[in-house]
Formats: structure tokens, C-alpha cells, sequence
């Protein structure tokens, strides 16, 4: 039988802040074990939550580069459960009033462009951090509290690789806004992803399963594309799909069930009495809006409009802001964008790769790159040469410092390649012969020659010319 | 309404994760008694037109807390009335959600 697959995903994603969403305690990720909390993170008796300024901020830049209807009157309401990740019993989230409603992420998909269009993006606290081992469970209060947008998709997506796409160009989104560091391996973005089949041509949802705290963007597609395949064979067979949650096990690259889930469980929302409705100003609102940054989609379009860059080079680029963010850099100090999108794509990444940095740790200079890019252009060193300079540049040293330590510069003096040119045509009498009788690959001979008698410093393209009008004279 | 029986009662501890003896079960079942007297007392208000109050204040505010850290509780305080301490971590019985 042929199934259409039906999926929706809510992310879960840290916001960067100082501090707790309704607690003057710090975020800080790795700290010691409960070493972040105060009373009020802790659920202690009396306490009164107070919200944080730059997490409702960030939740307004998130909602409004997804497109979402901001609501400035901000209210909270308690979702109440009893387990030991959640000191005060019940969650401060935004059940009845999310902050943005509606709202839509564009992704790339097999059709084109394609549109996921959102329910909702609330914020919210995190819970404590729990590690179960055969010990027991170990809590740590630290994360308990830190702000969380989570941001709910309709169930538009068909396919793993939609889903992994949708996630990626998400998290692209908010990484750009620098309003999460969405470190999936880290935890500061955490996916669950609702999943179910059915039959073509029928519009009613199928049993869906839920598959959580999928920790990479590769991990959701490959847990999509197993689990369409478990649920197709299932319905196949005659079975029913069971409502569960389950979990993605990495080493087996299959799914597998959590906990069953009986019915909706009941958490008895209600408004949280303690938080006052508050009213956000217009003129707050408006200010976020107007100074966004410039996302993903908006600097693709710069990078080939005015950069000239093809789809490719602006979309790896742009697929890692901090490399893009260097590639600006480097483009503040030369016209030639597309080399500097080469060296910045494939010899700086390299580069990094090999010494094991990230990007926060990149030792380039981008005036260095630039100015070293500027050099070859105006035929000052050859390519082969700048590939050594740009070893020295990724140890910090000025490239124009490089060249005239190693006497690399190039050799652009027309008098003295035309000596060095003349006294190679002397002594290869064969190879004016060959040119004269039609092979012409007796110039690259030719041209090896007066590199070598420069010792690599002769400008290959200005050597290949005057080689050309040397032997037209003979 | 659910019958409060015995079964009742170690459904709810079960689901709580409790532990309850029979003679806390029959303590509880007199308790609950005596609440849902009061709440059938309660439900015989009139309570037409009245609407529902959830803040103490029916006002909105603007207020909200700059993002500065004010302090935290020393680790050995935020711990003290833990039973079990494993590594600076609350160490509890494993119960997957």
C-alpha cells in the first residue's frame, strides 16, 4: 500500500541569557552540579518568579524573523506534573497566550521552495537535567529555570529529509539572530518529532508516534526514514500502530519505544497567578523588529548580488555564520570577492580541519587574507606561492612581512624576464623548433625553464606572454 | 464520581509513586470524606455572573527584571536538605518518565 507521511516537530531551544527565565541566577552551561540555582529555581516555599527582560526580547526576534503574530500581552500559565526534573511541581509556560502565533519557515525541498507553516512559538522554563544510571537518577538543578522558546511546526512535513531540512534552516535561523547557541549535541536546541502515516489521497492523521530528544539534524532524518519504514511494514502486515514515544538509538539506527502513552495526559493547566499579565510597548516591539540582523536567506542574496557568488559558494558560506561573519571581513579589504570565497571555503576550512580549531579559534586575520588576495591579483605572487603565505598568515604574520622574508616576491620586472627569457631560448634552440612547427606545448617547457632560472619567482601568466613575443621574433 | 476505594487509593499512590499501608489508605479515605463534603458545600454557592478571579490585581503591569545576575545559593546550602548526594547531583530512586 502506498503511505503518505505526515510529520510535525517541536523544538525546544535555550535562549542566550545571563540569567534564569524568572530567577536572578546565572546560565551557565558546564558549571558544577547545582552550583547555578537560587530559591526561586528551586521551587522553595514563597518564592515569586520575575521575568527576564532579554528573554522575552529574544522571543520576540525569534517570532518575528519566523513570521509569527506577536502578542505584546505577555501571560504565563502552570503545567502541572509530578516528576523529579521539575522542583516546583509544575512548569511557568505559555499555554493559553504564546507569544507568536502562526508564522512559517521556508525550506528547500524536492518540489522548490516550501513552506512549514507554524502553530506557535512560546516561552518557557527548562527543567533539571537528570542522568539515569544503574545507581539511580542523578539530578542537577543548574538548567532548571534557564529561559526556552519552543516552537511548534504544523504537521506539513513529508519526508526525513524535509524534517532535516526544516530543523536546519531553524536552527540557522535563530543562529543568526544570536538568540540561542543552538548546540543541538549540547542540548541548547532539543527536537522532538511527531510522526505518522497514511494512506494516500485520505486527509485523516494516522496513529502518530513521538520521537524525542533527537540530538543531531542527521539523526532526524535517519530516525524519520526508519521509523516511515517501521510503521509502512507494520500497516502492511495488518497492524496498528501503537501511540508511544519513542527514542532514537544510535548505534542500532533504529527507533525504540520509550513509554506508551495512553491517551492525552491531563496537566491541568491553569493562569499562573504568581506572573501579572504584562503588557509589552509598541514602541519596544517595533524597535526589536526594525534591528534584526540579517538572516540566512537575506545574506544568500546579498552574496550573489552583490558579491557575484554562485548558489553553491553563498550557500556554504552562509550555512556557517561564523565563517560567513569572516568572509564579510575579507571583503571589507578586497574587490575580489570570488577568490576570497575560495580561499575562505576551501583553503581556510582546511586549514582549521587540519589543526583541529573552530572558528572562534581561526588565527587568519582577514586584512591578511585580503591584502595576500590583493597580492595575487595584481601579480605580485604567484597562486603556488600563496598557498605558503597563507601557512604563515594562519600563524598571524602579515603576508607582505611573509614575501619579503622569504623573497618570494614576483618577478613582474619585464627587463629582467626578458633577460632570463632570451638566454632560455638560447639554450633550447629544439624547442623554438617544435614551436615554430606547430606544438605549442613547447611554451610550457619553455615557461618551466624561466621559472626555474628564477627560482619560481618569474609571474608565470606575464613569462607566458613575453615567451610568445620572443618567438615570434626568432 | 470514581468510588474512593482501597483500589483507588493505591492507583493514585502507585502514580505518584508512593508508598501506602491499609492504614493510611482508610486515614485517607476519612480525609477525602471530609473534602468532598466541603466541596459539595462549596458547589452549592451561587456562582451566576460571577467571573473567575486569577490575579489579586486585575491590572496589567510593564515590569520586567533586567537580565543581571543577582545571586545564587551556595551548593552546600542548596543541598543540605538532600537525603542523597551523589557527585554535587540530588541522587533519587531511577524512574523514567
Amino acid at each position: 500500500m502506498k503511505y503518505e507521511t505526515v510529520i510535525g516537530i517541536e523544538i525546544h531551544c535555550e535562549l542566550k541569557t545571563k540569567t534564569k527565565m524568572f530567577s536572578g541566577a546565572p546560565v551557565t552551561f558546564g558549571a558544577p552540579a547545582n552550583s547555578c540555582v537560587n530559591e526561586i529555581d528551586l521551587g522553595h516555599p514563597g518564592i515569586l518568579p520575575c521575568v527576564n527582560k532579554e528573554a522575552v526580547r529574544l522571543a520576540v526576534m525569534a517570532a518575528t524573523a519566523l513570521h509569527c503574530e506577536i502578542d505584546p500581552l505577555v501571560k504565563f500559565d502552570r503545567k502541572n506534573y509530578y516528576y523529579s526534573d521539575l522542583p516546583k511541581g509544575f512548569q511557568i509556560t505559555q499555554q493559553f497566550h504564546p507569544i507568536g502565533t502562526g508564522g512559517y519557515v521556508e525550506i528547500e525541498s524536492e518540489e522548490g521552495v516550501k513552506q512549514i507553516r507554524l502553530n506557535r512559538i512560546h516561552m518557557e522554563e527548562d527543567t533539571a537535567k537528570q542522568f539515569h544510571n544503574e545507581a539511580g537518577t542523578l539530578i542537577d538543578f543548574n538548567r532548571a529555570g534557564t529561559p526556552l522558546i519552543e516552537i511548534v511546526s504544523e504537521a506539513d512535513m513529508r519526508s526525513g529529509k524535509e524534517a532535516a531540512a526544516y530543523v536546519e534552516k531553524l536552527r540557522s535561523i535563530l543562529h543568526y539572530l544570536g538568540v540561542s547557541d543552538v548546540k543541538m549535541e549540547e542540548g541548547s536546541m532539543r527536537c522532538d518529532v511527531n510522526i505518522s502515516l497514511r494512506e494516500v489521497g485520505t486527509t485523516a492523521f494516522g496513529v502518530k508516534t513521538e520521537i524525542k530528544n533527537l540530538n543531531s539534524i542527521a539523526n532526524v532524518q535517519k530516525a524519520v526514514e526508519y521509523e516511515i519504514q517501521r510503521q509502512s511494514e507494520l500497516l502492511d502486515q495488518g497492524e496498528s500502530i501503537i501511540q508511544e514515544t519513542r527514542r532514537f538509538d544510535e548505534a542500532k539506527k533504529a527507533t525504540v519505544s520509550m513509554r506508551k502513552k495512553e491517551g492525552n495526559v491531563d496537566y491541568k493547566y491553569f493562569p499562573e497567578p504568581n506572573i501579572l499579565p504584562i503588557r509589552l510597548a509598541d514602541d519596544w516591539i517595533k524597535e526589536i523588529q526594525e534591528h534584526l540582523p540579517e538572516l540566512p536567506d537575506a545574506r544568500i542574496q546579498r552574496y550573489q548580488s552583490d558579491y557575484g557568488l554562485n548558489d553553491y559558494d553563498a550557500g556554504v558560506l552562509v550555512n556557517n555564520r561564523d565563517l560567513a561573519n569572516f568572509f564579510d571581513c575579507v571583503c571589507e579589504h578586497t574587490g575580489e570577492y570570488k577568490l576570497a570565497a575560495n580561499w575562505t571555503i576551501v583553503e581556510l576550512t582546511a586549514a582549521l580541519n587540519k589543526a583541529n580549531y573552530k572558528m572562534d579559534q581561526n588565527p587568519c586575520d582577514p586584512k591578511h587574507l585580503a591584502d595576500m588576495i590583493n597580492m595575487m591579483k595584481a601579480g605580485e605572487i604567484s597562486s603556488k606561492q600563496a598557498k605558503t603565505v597563507f601557512e604563515e598568515i594562519m600563524l598571524g604574520k602579515d603576508p607582505k612581512t611573509v614575501v619579503e622574508e622569504k623573497g618570494m616576491k614576483q618577478m613582474s620586472d619585464t627587463t629582467e624576464l626578458l633577460r632570463m627569457i632570451n638566454e632560455v631560448l638560447d639554450q633550447n634552440p629544439k624547442s623554438i623548433e617544435d614551436f615554430k612547427n606547430g606544438k605549442d606545448r613547447a611554451i610550457g617547457f619553455l615557461v618551466g625553464q624561466v621559472m626555474k632560472a628564477s627560482k619560481g619567482q618569474a609571474n608565470p601568466a606575464m613569462t607566458n606572454q613575453l615567451i610568445k613575443e620572443e618567438l615570434s621574433k626568432r | 464520581m470514581e468510588t474512593k476505594d482501597q483500589a483507588y487509593f493505591k492507583r493514585l499512590a502507585n502514580q505518584l509513586m508512593f508508598d501506602v499501608s491499609d492504614q493510611e489508605i482508610k486515614e485517607l479515605q476519612t480525609e477525602f470524606e471530609i473534602l468532598e463534603e466541603q466541596i459539595k458545600m462549596l458547589e452549592r454557592i451561587n456562582t451566576d455572573g460571577v467571573e473567575e478571579m486569577i490575579y489579586p490585581f486585575e491590572q496589567e503591569t510593564q515590569f520586567l527584571r533586567d537580565d543581571v545576575v543577582d545571586h545564587t545559593i551556595a551548593r552546600e546550602d542548596a543541598l543540605e536538605n538532600v537525603k542523597a548526594v551523589m557527585a554535587g547531583h540530588v541522587h533519587v530512586p531511577k524512574v523514567v518518565k
